[in-house]
């Protein structure tokens, strides 16, 4: 190509000439380089998300909730309010500081999440529900996650899905 | 391509280089998991609801199945067989213990089962008790109630509790129509 044999011939240019481009200016570089990132299961990761109960496991590479007992338990009665304690830990496995917090999509708040120091501890006070209740938590440190679900007097949904999140502005 | 070759020359970067992050450091994550919950029949539920004996004082219905109550069962004329008594309701002002269904077949009107992960003490409550029966669960082997003040002993994992009803109508008029009480049946960790 007519192209390639003109940028060739830039190179070995020893002077300036009324076609020369300017010594070391380029207009296009594509560079590659590998990036190696590792995936890991949910208890190794970065944000770890770890099994706490009977209800949750993470057999899988995902922190799965389900809400199975070793007594043959499978879910919750019809009409009923429930909270469970400790069902999971958020852990901070970074460098620096994060505030934690969970999204979830039930309507009628449903449900509710809050934060516990220790995985038996029924004290529901402490939302860790929505960006405005971060959860600050340093390297190496955990919260444990407590559930209340209300269906007796709601006919709102349950979710199905929730996201827990971190963010290092909101952390110590 | 000679383009290519002039670019890595000029550049003169080793083979070897990489992206790299700033080790262990995050600063954003948002991760997604999904969590549903299923309501199911009180047969399957961490607190397991059973009914016992027929007669239909207790029974099973719905979908998902949930237990109700009806005293008289619904099927309390068939009782005793060949000569029933078809009783119509309560006494006023009396307190009543249920402690079977119609048939006498089975102890105990229902069964609480802990299926769930800790031992739980169990009592019942009930929210609005003025003008109509007032009704509290009782075990019935030991013959106590079970309240709020004084649940049962902590039920371990896997273990059931025979239960009857207690029922008490003072101040409760006489009326054609059943009346509808909804009872709350709790289960507690003890701390």
């Amino acid at each position: 190509m007519q192209r390639r044999k003109f940028i060739a011939g830039v190179g070995s240019l020893a002077a300036a000439s009324a076609t020369a481009i300017g010594t070391g200016a380029f207009n296009f570089a594509n560079v590659e380089r590998s990036a190696n990132i590792s995936v890991a299961g949910d208890e190794n990761a970065f944000l770890a998300l770890n099994s706490e109960s009977e209800y949750t496991n993470n057999s899988g590479n995902k922190l799965a909730f389900d809400w199975e007992t070793v007594a043959g338990g499978s879910g919750i009665n019809k009409n009923s309010d429930y909270s469970f304690t400790g069902l999971f830990s958020i852990e901070n496995q970074g460098s620096q500081s994060v505030g934690v917090w969970i999204n979830d999509n039930d309507s009628d708040d449903t449900v509710s999440w809050s934060a516990v120091s220790s995985d038996d501890t029924p004290d529901f006070s402490t939302s860790i529900e929505g960006p405005g209740n971060p959860y600050a938590l340093d390297p190496g440190e955990k919260v444990y996650v407590n559930l209340v679900v209300l269906t007796r007097n709601n006919s709102g949904d349950l979710p199905d899905t929730i996201n827990v999140v971190a963010d290092a502005s909101q952390g110590n | 391509m000679k383009r290519r070759r002039f670019i890595t020359a000029l550049g003169g970067l080793t083979a070897a280089s990489g992206l790299t992050v700033g080790s262990g450091a995050f600063n954003f994550a948002n991760v997604e998991r999904s969590v549903s919950i299923s309501v199911v029949d009180d047969r399957n539920a961490f607190l397991k609801l059973t009914q016992r004996g027929s007669g239909e004082r207790s029974e099973v219905d719905g979908h998902p199945d949930t237990i109700e109550f009806s005293i008289p069962g619904d099927d309390e004329g068939d009782y005793p067989g060949g000569n029933p008594t078809d009783p119509d309701g309560l006494g006023t002002d009396s307190v009543y213990r249920f402690n079977q269904d119609a048939a006498g077949d089975e102890t105990g009107l229902f069964g609480i089962t802990n299926q769930g992960a800790q031992p739980v003490e169990i009592h019942s409550r009930q929210e609005t008790t003025q003008g109509v029966p007032e009704v509290t669960i009782f075990d019935v082997n030991s013959g106590n109630l079970l309240t709020e003040d004084s649940p049962s002993a902590p039920l371990g994992i896997g273990d059931q509790l025979v239960c009857g009803l207690e029922i008490d109508t003072h101040g409760v008029s006489v009326q054609t129509d059943a009346y509808e009480v909804s009872l709350q049946i709790i289960a507690e960790a003890p701390e």
